[in-house]
């Protein structure tokens, strides 16, 4: 009633000005039926005019009121509402009330329809115009893509668009390096570049388009022109010792072709074993076979400093890269990427261990020292047919390592040489194809894969006398081992959408067929012998599955649900040809993972989740012939394959408050995993270890809270973040023969300052502190305090000066030793326009510190680890454009 | 004294539910396309942009929106048929709802993940009607004219479509707007097409889920937003060298120095 009020005194304030007679025409609107016609527009005309005098709108109850202020003597009103015949009658200038009623009717209101559109001319498109973020010292497209809206690049190179990895990153519309993007992104030269294209909800199959809906977003790459040779070049040297580094990447492109070479050396401490990171957000096989590079045996290795490598790893790394892409008819792609590693890394460090068994402290030392030689070759062939009817793509895999490590030990007691050749071998494809069988579009998805590594660890001299050689010094020992796997996984599947569910069921058929060897040797008096019986093995794993499994999603008002529902059954036949032991195992396994997220309002949001999952033990934690590992252990599992089952469970609640720039979140969470495995560890005073399993049947439970709070603070730009977080957990445990139980307390903080006070000047400071304790029934384990702090603190100097402090100090307390890093670098960059130069001038390790000192807890030790550091180093780098 | 921590715990979670009546549900059965001419950078007068707005009309409530927002959304558009393009680039995110019987007005915003709105009475307007009148697209347009927030608006209405509504926060005619710009000619909405929705296509939203606050505070954290989206989105995965953050708030701050021309001056 207040609104219409306030309407008729806005209508009588409009033309009570005038200083015409006041009429007031006032009445209801109604329908045939009765009812009220809310909203129906009241005009009123002179009678010889189009032009509307003045005008009302009924009120919810019917109701209006028009005020006129003419001096014409005879008027028209006119009731309008939509799907109504419009009312017009004449009536004389004095105030009165009528009643209206309106008749539907099925005339329709007159349309202009589009034709087309045209080209609108929008605001700065900020997020594509290359030009509009470059600046002088952008060398790379890299550079360039830092600086948009939205997209962020890692440190390791990956590429992140609205804090979510993208699907693809094309360069004129082809995917040249799939995942290893970073190639590409870090050498294109910005000035080679007119756009950079955001695909928002981006399918990059093509008969999916439309039908499935994705969340991901690529980038695409548009040249200035359709040939291009474009590339980058980067030389560096440096002291001490000599450092070198270069990097010489050409790449050319055409309309139908593209390529990328690339070339880089250093021994700067960059890594460039990652350098081959992909970053393909392909998915996963179901059933999970990972053909990840395992090392059976090993050289014992120093633990390394969660640092920059450049500060601590001692490398000389040679990488060549060949990409090349073709297009031919049919939207059809063929690639060929190849890589060729060569590098070496050196290994120094100390490492003091305190073995806690039952009725003695044993302390054990160790000097470190190890060189480990890195040899590969990486080539994949594709063929890609991405059409609007159809999808192929097979992909075929072949690397191969020739890796070879040294290494040796020296303590007060023993100097013991080590020597290990890991070469690997993967071949894999990996076939997709995704047709139309009636209205339904069906993938098939088969990957099958073949992996072999033949290795052998040499111990100088022989470490475990008294249960290898009758308690007499020997020699050596040589520990040989293969294992070959053959895998393949076969699935089809579809997705279909039901109003608020999207369901993708899929059903599959696996094979793994796994075959490992081992036989230790030793030297003794000159006489190399084979040690029979226990030390032997040769087994055999054959494991096949087969899957229905569904996903089944949920999303409507504020709730969402996600179900995935696998149905596993899985069959495992073990048969150990020396122990003449055999097992089968059949398990029907239903693997539930369900999680339910609901909104509660604008500011919070719950969720819960909840899983089951089954794991099995593989085929290197099911022989049982020992196996000399690395120079200290000696493992074997006599016993069945291991069963494990996890139940997982978590609640997290979320604030979030964008006005007041707050944050938090808490979640809690809770596992229990169910294993019929024990672990039995003996340990020898010499420090050696031997490892067996035992069936019983056990249980490890483990609980959590985390709290994550975080608030910007507008006036001084400055965003404080607060983490903490609480664990628990109980596993048993045999030490020596003892079965104990292991609880953990964990406890972490963190405080963490980022501030951008000036346009000049910006600093950042966080610090950390994990105090970890242990404690099994019968001992307490000194707790481990660390504290980690750094502060960092950037000034920009001018567009083309920057200059980055850093200082970091480490504290770890473990007992009654105290230990503290400090550490000081600097960086300087600068451009010269003239030459179109970057440089840029680092001082790492300014203080020289050598070794990084960490100490961690295990279950029956504890350790002290010194790792050498690389002296404070100064280095200068050119970085050009081809 | 835990009791009462944990009463008021929940009290504030469930406390939006309890109070607020916020769910909006309509058939929208006309689509009005306007073509909008603007300037955001008054120093550059001559660089006018365009854009498609639409209004979505049904029978308690109207949506009013640019064509780029309808691209984002999966339901209209699957596959990146069209929003992987410039087609979903906005200079107005908002969208703006109203309902004239109720005399009211909401301003809804999306910044990443978070919706906020501002409400308003649709009655903002002070119009004069003028006794002009001309064609516009087979419509019989009269001129009406209105000062809003540091604007003097010419606008013409047509009673061939007899909706009280039109572009922006614009309502209050006899009729619908099909035609109004301000003076300056800063803001220019013209009628680019009026269709009929058949079927009509259901609107449904939930403002419950939406934060309510004030026109000022929105432009404040929509600045934040613009100037420094890196900080804004406070994702703890997202890492970003401080020297480049720097140029990023640089170029943001650039950008949003020119534009000093919105079309609500205050």
């Amino acid at each position: 009633m207040k609104k219409t009020k306030f309407l008729v005194l806005l209508v009588l304030l409009m033309f009570g000005l005038k200083g015409f007679s006041q009429n007031k025409i006032t009445g209801t609107v109604k329908d045939t039926a009765g009812n009220i016609l809310a909203g129906a527009v009241v005009t009123i005309k002179s009678e010889h005019s189009n032009a509307i005098l003045s005008y009302g709108t009924a009120d919810i109850d019917g109701h209006f009121s028009v005020a006129i202020s003419t001096d014409a003597l005879n008027l028209v009103i006119s009731v309008l509402h939509l799907g109504y015949k419009t009312f017009d009658k004449k009536i004389t200038n004095t105030s009165q009330n009528i009643s209206i009623t309106l008749e539907e009717s099925i005339e329709a209101l007159k349309e202009v329809v589009v034709t087309s559109y045209n080209i609108e001319k929008k605001g700065d498109t900020l997020s594509y115009s290359v030009s509009a973020f470059k600046d002088q010292k952008d060398r790379t497209i890299a550079d360039v893509l830092k600086k948009m809206p939205g997209i962020e690049v890692l440190s390791n190179g990956q590429i992140l668009y609205m804090g979510n990895a993208i699907e693809k990153y094309y360069i004129e519309g082809m995917d040249l390096l799939e995942g290893r993007y970073n190639l590409a992104n870090d050498n294109i030269s910005a000035d080679d570049v007119s756009k950079v294209q955001i695909l928002e909800n981006h399918q990059p199959i093509k008969v999916l388009d439309s039908l499935v809906f994705s969340d991901k977003t690529s980038l695409n790459i548009k040249l200035k022109n359709n040939v291009s040779v474009t590339g980058s070049a980067e030389i560096g040297g440096g002291f001490s010792p000599v450092l070198f580094k270069t990097n010489i990447t050409p790449l050319v492109f055409t309309k139908r072709s593209q390529a990328l070479v690339s070339y880089q050396y250093n021994n700067t401490g960059n890594d460039l074993s990652r350098s081959n990171n992909d970053f393909s957000t392909s998915d996963n096989l179901t059933t999970g076979f990972d053909a990840v590079r395992k090392n059976i045996l090993s050289l014992r290795q120093l633990s390394q400093p969660p640092f920059l490598g450049a500060r601590w790893l001692d490398n000389n790394d040679h990488l060549a890269n060949i990409n090349y892409l073709y297009r031919i008819k049919n939207a059809t792609d063929l690639k060929i990427n190849l890589s060729y590693l060569n590098g070496s890394r050196m290994d120094h460090g100390s490492r003091n261990t305190t073995y806690i068994t039952q009725n003695d402290t044993i302390n054990y030392g160790e000097n470190i020292d190890n060189i480990l030689f890195l040899n590969s070759l990486n080539s994949k062939f594709t063929i890609e047919r991405n059409q609007s009817k159809s999808y192929l793509l097979n992909t075929f895999v072949a690397n191969t390592f020739w890796d070879s490590q040294r290494g040796t030990i020296i303590n007060d007691n023993l100097d013991v040489s080590q020597q290990l050749s890991n070469p690997y071998l993967l071949l894999t494809n990996k076939l997709k194809i995704i047709k139309p069988i009636g209205k339904q579009l069906i993938t098939f998805d088969s990957s099958s894969g073949y992996t072999d590594t033949e290795q052998e660890l040499t111990v100088l001299p022989g470490q475990f006398e008294e249960i290898l050689n009758d308690g007499q010094d020997y020699e050596s020992n040589r520990q040989g081992t293969r294992l070959s796997t053959f895998f393949t996984e076969n699935t089809v599947g579809f997705t279909k959408k039901l109003g608020a569910f999207t369901i993708s069921p899929k059903a599959g058929l696996a094979y793994k067929h796994q075959k490992l060897t081992s036989d230790l040797q030793k030297t003794f008096d000159g006489n190399q012998t084979q040690i029979d019986g226990d030390y032997q093995n040769d087994l055999q794993l054959a494991n096949p599955n087969l899957f229905i499994t569904n996903h089944l999603n949920f999303k409507k008002d504020r709730w969402t649900i996600v179900l995935k529902s696998p149905l596993y059954l899985r069959y495992f036949k073990t048969d150990h040809k020396i122990s003449s032991q055999q097992q089968t195992l059949r398990r029907l396994n239903f693997e539930p993972d369900l999680t339910i997220t609901k909104k509660l309002s604008p500011y919070w949001e719950a969720s819960v989740r909840g899983n089951i999952e089954n794991r099995y033990g593989e085929i290197d934690n099911l022989f049982d012939g020992y196996m000399l590992k690395n120079y200290l252990s000696l493992v074997r599992y006599n016993s069945t394959l291991g069963e494990q089952t996890n139940y997982a469970s978590s609640l997290s609640i979320k604030y979030r408050n964008a006005l007041k720039a707050l944050f938090a979140t808490a979640t809690f969470g809770l596992t229990k995993n169910e294993n019929n495995l024990l672990y039995n560890s003996s340990i020898a005073d010499n420090g050696s270890l031997i490892i067996e399993s035992i069936e019983r049947d056990n249980e490890v439970t483990a609980q959590s809270v985390n709290f994550n709070v975080s608030k910007y603070f507008s006036k001084t730009k400055t965003t404080l973040t607060l983490n903490s977080r609480f664990s628990f957990s109980e596993r048993p445990q045999i030490v020596n023969g003892t079965f104990g139980s292991f609880k953990s307390t964990d406890q972490r903080y963190d405080v963490d300052v980022k501030s951008e006070i000036a346009k000049w000047f910006g600093i950042g400071a966080s610090s950390r502190l994990t105090v970890a304790r242990l404690q099994s029934t019968n001992d307490q384990f000194s707790a481990i305090k660390n504290l980690e702090s750094s502060i960092a603190t950037f000034f920009y100097l001018s567009d083309h000066q920057f200059l980055n402090i850093d200082a970091e100090h480490y504290y770890n307390n473990i007992g009654t030793s105290k230990n503290n890093n400090y550490f000081l670098n600097f960086s300087y960059q600068f451009t010269v326009n003239k030459y179109n130069l970057d440089t840029k001038i680092a001082w790492n390790n300014v203080l020289n510190t050598k070794n990084y000192i960490s100490a961690f807890n295990g279950q029956f030790f504890s350790s002290e680890n010194f790792y050498k550091l690389r002296p404070s180093q100064f280095l200068i780098t050119f970085k050009f454009s081809l | 004294m835990p009791n009462k921590k944990v009463f008021s715990l929940f009290f504030l979670i469930f406390n939006v539910a309890v109070f607020a009546q916020k769910k909006i549900k309509t058939d929208f059965k006309y689509k009005v396309t306007y073509s909008l001419q603007y300037t955001l950078d008054s120093t550059q007068l001559d660089s006018g942009k365009s854009e498609y707005m639409v209004l979505f009309l049904g029978d308690d409530f109207s949506s009013f929106s640019s064509r780029a927002k309808l691209f984002k959304n999966s339901v209209v558009v699957k596959g990146n048929t069209a929003s992987t393009s410039n087609e979903s680039i906005t200079a107005f995110p908002a969208v703006i709802l109203k309902n004239p019987k109720e005399n009211y007005l909401a301003y809804t915003l999306q910044i990443v993940d978070d919706y906020f709105y501002y409400e308003q009475p649709s009655n903002l307007f002070d119009w004069k009607i003028h006794d002009e009148i001309k064609d516009i697209k087979g419509y019989a347009a009269q001129k009406a004219t209105t000062t809003y927030s540091g604007r003097d608006y010419i606008a013409w209405f047509t009673t061939d479509i007899p909706i009280s509504d039109g572009p922006f926060k614009f309502n209050g005619l006899p009729g619908l707007i099909i035609e109004i710009s301000d003076t300056q000619n800063h803001y220019s909405f013209t009628l680019y097409a009026f269709e009929k929705l058949e079927p009509p296509v259901s609107f449904t939203i939930n403002l419950k889920q939406y934060v309510l606050t004030t026109k000022e505070k929105l432009l404040e954290v929509q600045y934040r937003y613009r100037q420094d989206p890196f900080t804004y989105a406070n994702n703890p995965n997202v890492k970003i060298t401080p020297e480049v953050h720097q140029a990023y708030i640089k170029a943001f701050t650039e950008m949003l120095e020119k534009e000093n021309n919105p079309i609500e001056k205050d």
